[in-house]
């Protein structure tokens, strides 16, 4: 057998390795399934109240596929926030635990390992996105039935839409990624994570855009902030946005403007490139 | 062809704005070649781990450079890594797993069965505990086990970085066995050890490192047939025996340890030396030839460097 065909680390064999050994890692670790565990209470509560109350409340419509601007709200910042609390804690552990070093002396280069890593954004991101879209889905399944659908349960744009969230997480996670390899301990990391959401994206462009518009517009940009152009149903959906504008005007509101989607995906794909790049130059420049 | 070869390799620490670099690794060049067991010794901090850190791609050196198993690139690194199993410093292992799990995932990366993984928790006495977590393992569990996913490659290097510690007498004794059975198949080690005793049994070949720099390296018994001394005993006062035997022409150095006196001359001349102070009327009760330990050697070289007597 040839050195190549014997060892992982050599061929392209490696990829699927490093995926199931992560799925391995996180899926017996006692601290992932307790975040992933209550993500998934917290959006059952969350859509369980929707059913209850669509059964008390006969004026109360949570049937599909309306309910889909529901399970594609405000609230799917929870999965940006459980998504990056288990991947920092899954990430910077291996530097604590010296488990990194260890991975890379028992023959896998560098980069292997952090691409191995890496690989762990879209696999939390599907996970939690398939969590949510099975419980908001199957609750308002329970709470509508399907003999109502004028069309499909899941009409294009929730695809669209979960793709919207899929990505909005890659980009927020990236910057978690970002901190977890950088600072290389969990708690500062997280704290460093948060800290750049709460201050840097959401406190800072508060304060200077009074003073200065133009900035508030491009800090408006920044990761979180791009990837919550992401997170509503009514970006993906043009009825969904037509009854925004509706209930906004009826409220004598300013309706939102017409998503500019290409934008949204190409700005968020711009920062998942930077940052997941970023991270692995400083990776890069350290010892292990 | 050396497993292992080192040209000037070189490490220096460069921390913050206003902290000093440190040079952890001073130009080291050395070789291992195939079949030996290579003892690397040296005091906390001398650099040993640096050395071995840039060995197996942890560490980047900031100068010199190394080849393994004759290959320089960095593909021919990676794929030279492949023959190699080692363990640095404390076990490093996932916490939360046990101990047949975490074997399991170093045994994915390595391209072996979760069968050769059983067989490694047999080697090293796991095989009852393979469900226990690792956070629950003695330090000596751990040892084992961090020996255990060293062996799972069959690597054609070992390299083992103070595999003793934390290992009872009889577990230290079971590691020598370790070692001399894989030295017995082939299999080349460069073992990092505190334990000099340990080294000088187990070892054929050692180099010595102090502040980063390569104090010696040569074979074992090369190092330890080094200046032989003569120790002698009276039935009279050592310091009258020292007095007589400082007269001897050929004396380089002498030296009294409670009642025996140790004099160092030149090769063959032990009779001489015996034949001038029975002449000169002191009464030699004994003669023997001591060669020094690799502990002395170890000692006398570090303290010298030092200026400290122990640096342990």
């Amino acid at each position: 057998m040839t050195e190549s065909a014997r060892h992982p680390a050599l061929s392209a064999r490696v990829w699927p390795v490093l995926a199931v050994g992560e799925w391995f890692k996180a899926r017996r670790r006692p601290a992932s399934y307790i975040t992933f565990g209550f993500f998934a209470f917290i959006t059952l509560m969350d859509h369980g109240q929707s059913l209850l109350r669509s059964r008390r409340d006969a004026d109360f419509s949570y049937a599909l596929p309306e309910a889909w601007s529901s399970v594609f709200s405000d609230d799917s910042v929870l999965l940006l926030f459980f998504g990056c609390i288990a991947l920092v804690m899954l990430v910077s552990s291996e530097f604590t635990w010296r488990t990194a070093r260890q991975n890379v002396i028992d023959g896998l280069s560098k980069t292997q390992w952090f691409w191995g890593k890496a690989m762990l954004l879209p696999m939390i991101g599907a996970v939690l996105l398939a969590t949510k879209l099975s419980i908001g889905g199957g609750a308002a399944l329970l709470a509508g039935g399907l003999d109502g659908l004028s069309g499909p349960a899941m009409p294009s744009s929730v695809w669209r839409a979960a793709g919207g969230l899929f990505l909005a997480f890659l980009t927020v996670g990236s910057l978690a990624f970002l901190f977890s390899t950088w600072i290389r301990s969990s708690g500062p990391a997280m704290a460093a994570w948060f800290f750049w959401v709460a201050m840097g994206e959401q406190i800072v462009p508060q304060l200077l855009g009074r003073p200065f518009p133009v900035l508030r517009e491009a800090l408006g940009y920044l990761p979180f902030n791009a990837a919550g152009r992401l997170l509503e149903f009514w970006a993906f959906d043009s009825t969904a946005y037509q009854r925004v504008v509706a209930a906004a005007e009826a409220a004598e509101r300013t309706p939102p403007p017409p998503p500019d989607l290409s934008l949204a995906v190409a700005v968020n794909a711009g920062w998942v490139v930077l940052l997941i790049g970023l991270a692995f130059w400083l990776y890069g420049r350290r010892d292990l | 062809m050396p497993i292992i070869q080192t040209e000037g390799l070189t490490k220096r620490y460069t921390g913050g704005l206003r902290s000093e670099s440190i040079l952890a690794v001073d130009d080291i060049s050395f070789e291992v070649e195939s079949g030996q067991v290579f003892g690397f010794l040296g005091p906390n901090g001398s650099g040993k781990t640096t050395t071995i850190g840039m060995l197996l791609g942890i560490i980047s050196p900031t100068a010199g450079s190394f080849r393994l198993f004759g290959g320089q690139g960095h593909r021919e690194i990676l794929a030279a890594r492949q023959r190699i199993g080692a363990t640095l410093e404390y076990p490093n292992f996932y916490p939360y797993l046990s101990c047949r799990d975490n074997l399991r995932l170093v045994a994915r990366v390595k391209g072996r069965s979760d069968k050769d993984v059983d067989v490694a928790l047999d080697v090293v006495g796991l095989a009852q505990r393979r469900k226990t977590r690792f956070k629950a393992c003695s330090l000596g569990m751990k040892q084992r086990l961090a020996i255990g996913a060293t062996l799972l490659g069959d690597p054609d290097l070992i390299i083992l970085d103070e595999p003793a510690n934390g290992l009872d007498p009889a577990g230290q004794r079971e590691i020598r066995g370790v070692i001399r059975r894989l030295a017995e198949q082939g299999k080349t080690i460069f073992l990092s050890s505190h334990i000099l005793h340990d080294v000088e049994r187990v070892c054929t070949h050692v180099a010595i490192i102090q502040k980063g720099k390569l104090l010696l390296q040569a074979g074992v018994a090369e190092v330890t047939s080094q200046r032989p001394m003569i120790a002698l005993r009276s039935d009279g006062d050592p310091e009258a025996l020292r007095t007589a035997a400082a007269g001897f022409p050929g004396v380089r150095s002498i030296d009294v340890r409670q009642d025996t006196v140790l004099v160092e001359v030149g090769e063959g001349e032990a009779s001489a030396l015996n034949r001038f102070l029975v002449e000169g009327g002191i009464p030699v009760a004994h003669v023997t030839i001591e060669r020094p330990t690799l502990e002395s050697v170890f000692m006398e070289l570090t303290s010298e460097s030092t200026g400290f007597g122990s640096v342990m």
